[in-house]
């Protein structure tokens, strides 16, 4: 679901970037306002399950492959305003570092994956869940939010490439961008999200949640739980976390690249011809590209990547904590 | 009041007349804060008591500040001499895990000049990119990062005292112990000196002042001067309690079960450096 850059028009990804700013200026706002500086230490620990989930690829039908997001994981953790900043931040690393998103798609993939996914998969628990408080009418809430919000999110990403043809091509009728128009790209996003990554979405949600609520449930603020004042630990998450990354490699067995993520070549080896905006567009080197390192086998560059990433995360959010209010005497131990 | 006022005797005339105001010259004490004070500042970080904080960091307290003190040499030797990138991401990657595992005060003491000294010596490597390397200013960058981080990470969670211990283990001739010490713990003394001299001169300057010279060299010849002073004073206690010029530190055991883990993860690092550098060649 990471757009890379030229399948879109830059004037596509200028307008939802734009989109984007009062979206991040009102959940900077709420973040400020709802979480004390031990929560939002915590969300970078959150950012990283979205970080971590996100390299777990796995097959899906055609030939392709996709990934959970955890959006809505970190919305029922810690609310959906600092689920778009975590997803953002997580998005921005990819991008600048890993090469994994594109740079003028930036605002499109927070877009699709840190502003529709958490808001929608969050409402939708809370319309489900109601003020229930048997925890399987939750639990049940959260695994159809989370696959409703990462379809509706993979939705976004299909309309969003299927109108590319139809706004920009050039005399011949050729797309200059996106070649596939919305009667492909919308089943071939949806079905696979449908049956299998949503899937995949909400059983890492529930679990993660699950093991969240019991090791460390002070630091869950979102959707508390009845038994919040038991003592609260980050170690068990940090530990999850570091065993989380070790298994990343895992993502490496699925083969295939993700639909609407394939080189310059590969486009125009599928449509033949190549798209004039993705032959001439925009290039970012990063640093790591494709979670790999030069001299390292593959595994090992992907574990690396994953250290790297939720190290980077972890600092951000702790250094972003510093600004925030202190927190209350609650026990939590950061 | 208004009873007060209506009883009381007018103003005199040469009373009433507005007194013109006095406004000093405007003069913006950005030098003397931004230079001079944050300067003596600097020196007062001799004074901040190193503690181990976050997991990794209070492992690390228990291991011999000698291992600590030889693991940081082979550490920064082998980032320095990296001739592929793959050791540099792998020191790196250990790197930010020790600086996630500390609170967001200690990171932000270590990144802040790491940060800086690695965009300096970037900056400083920029024109090899017009001589064909172009990668040239993004390894300087990052292995500045990795070893000036490793090495304020010694010196913030090691106690000045253990780590000259350290190197009275390492058989370092005691006299050079003792001149390190005494210079360590006479420049933080400095820096207070020249601190409180500032703050003294920023409270008490009045309007502007064109020459920056002259208080400069007031500051600095009074802290001469309360240097020297206190170089003399320290001399005559040295020579009060009876100094013979033997300067013992304590020594303590190197060979501990986290000792013996931080060697295993030495060791590991160098196994890797060799490896890797061994792949490239």
């Amino acid at each position: 679901m990471h757009i890379p850059d030229n399948y879109l028009s830059p004037s596509t990804g200028a307008v939802f970037a734009v989109a984007m700013v009062p979206v991040w200026g009102h959940c900077i706002k709420k973040v400020r306002e709802d979480l004390d500086r031990d929560h939002v230490a915590f969300l970078g620990v959150a950012a990283a399950f979205s970080f971590l989930l996100m390299m777990f690829n796995v097959p899906l039908p055609g030939g392709t492959t996709g990934h959970a997001v955890g959006g809505t994981l970190i919305a029922l953790l810690l609310g959906p305003e600092a689920a778009c900043i975590a997803v953002s931040v997580a998005l921005a690393i990819q991008a600048l570092v890993f090469g994994d998103g594109g740079i003028l798609a930036f605002g499109v993939n927070c877009f699709n994956m840190a502003f529709v996914l958490p808001f929608v998969g969050f409402a939708l628990y809370r319309a489900i869940a109601g003020k229930a408080l048997t925890a399987g009418r939750r639990r049940v809430a959260m695994a159809i939010g989370s696959w409703a919000g990462i379809n509706v999110a993979a939705l976004c990403a299909a309309i969003e490439f299927g109108i590319q043809p139809l706004l920009f091509h050039d005399a011949a009728g050729q797309a200059l961008y996106c070649p596939y128009p919305l009667a492909v790209s919308i089943p071939a996003m949806c079905i696979p999200h449908m049956l299998v990554a949503g899937v995949v979405e909400a059983v890492a949600t529930v679990a993660i949640y699950e093991f969240v609520s019991r090791t460390a449930p002070e630091y869950i603020v979102a959707t508390p739980e009845g038994d919040s004042g038991k003592g609260s630990s980050l170690v068990p998450v940090a530990v999850f976390v570091g065993v989380l990354a070790v298994l990343t490699p895992l993502g490496l067995l699925a083969e295939g690249d993700a639909w609407g993520e394939w080189g310059t070549e590969d486009v125009a080896s599928l449509v033949g011809y190549t798209p004039a905006g993705m032959g001439q567009g925009f290039s970012w080197e990063a640093l790591l590209p494709d979670y790999t390192f030069a001299g390292l086998p593959d595994v090992a560059g992907y574990i690396l990547s994953a250290v790297v990433g939720v190290a980077l995360l972890v600092i951000v959010f702790k250094l972003l904590s510093a600004a925030a209010r202190p927190a209350a005497a609650t026990g939590a131990k950061a | 009041m208004r009873g007060v006022a209506s009883g009381a005797a007018p103003l005199p005339a040469w009373l009433a007349e507005p007194e013109p105001a006095y406004e000093p010259p405007r003069d913006r004490d950005g030098f003397l804060r931004r230079n001079a004070l944050s300067l003596a500042s600097m020196l007062t970080v001799f004074r901040t008591p190193a503690c181990p904080e976050g997991p990794i960091d209070r492992m690390l307290a228990r291991v011999s500040p000698v291992l600590r003190l030889m693991g940081t040499i082979v550490c920064v030797g082998c980032v320095s001499a990296a001739r592929n990138m793959a050791f540099v991401w792998v020191a790196l990657a250990a790197t930010l895990v020790v600086l996630a595992s500390r609170p967001a005060r200690r990171i932000l003491s270590v990144a802040r000049p790491a940060l800086v000294v690695a965009l300096l010596a970037a900056l400083v490597n920029v024109p090899a990119v017009f001589l064909g390397s172009p990668s040239a200013p993004v390894r300087v960058l990052m292995k500045s990062f990795v070893t000036v981080t490793i090495v304020l990470g010694l010196s913030n969670t090691v106690q000045t005292e253990r780590l000259f211990g350290a190197l009275a283990s390492l058989h370092v001739p005691s006299h050079v112990v003792l001149v390190c010490d005494l210079a360590i713990r006479d420049l933080a003394l400095v820096g207070q000196v020249a601190t409180s001299l500032n703050e003294a001169l920023a409270c008490r300057s009045i309007g502007h002042a064109a020459d920056k010279s002259l208080g400069t060299a007031g500051v600095l010849g009074m802290t001469f001067v309360k240097a020297s002073e206190l170089a003399r004073r320290q001399s005559d206690a040295m020579a009060c309690r009876g100094f013979d010029g033997t300067f013992s530190v304590e020594r303590e055991r190197v060979i501990t079960p986290a000792g013996i883990a931080y060697l295993v993860a030495l060791a590991c690092a160098v196994i890797c450096f060799v490896y890797l550098e061994g792949a490239v060649a």
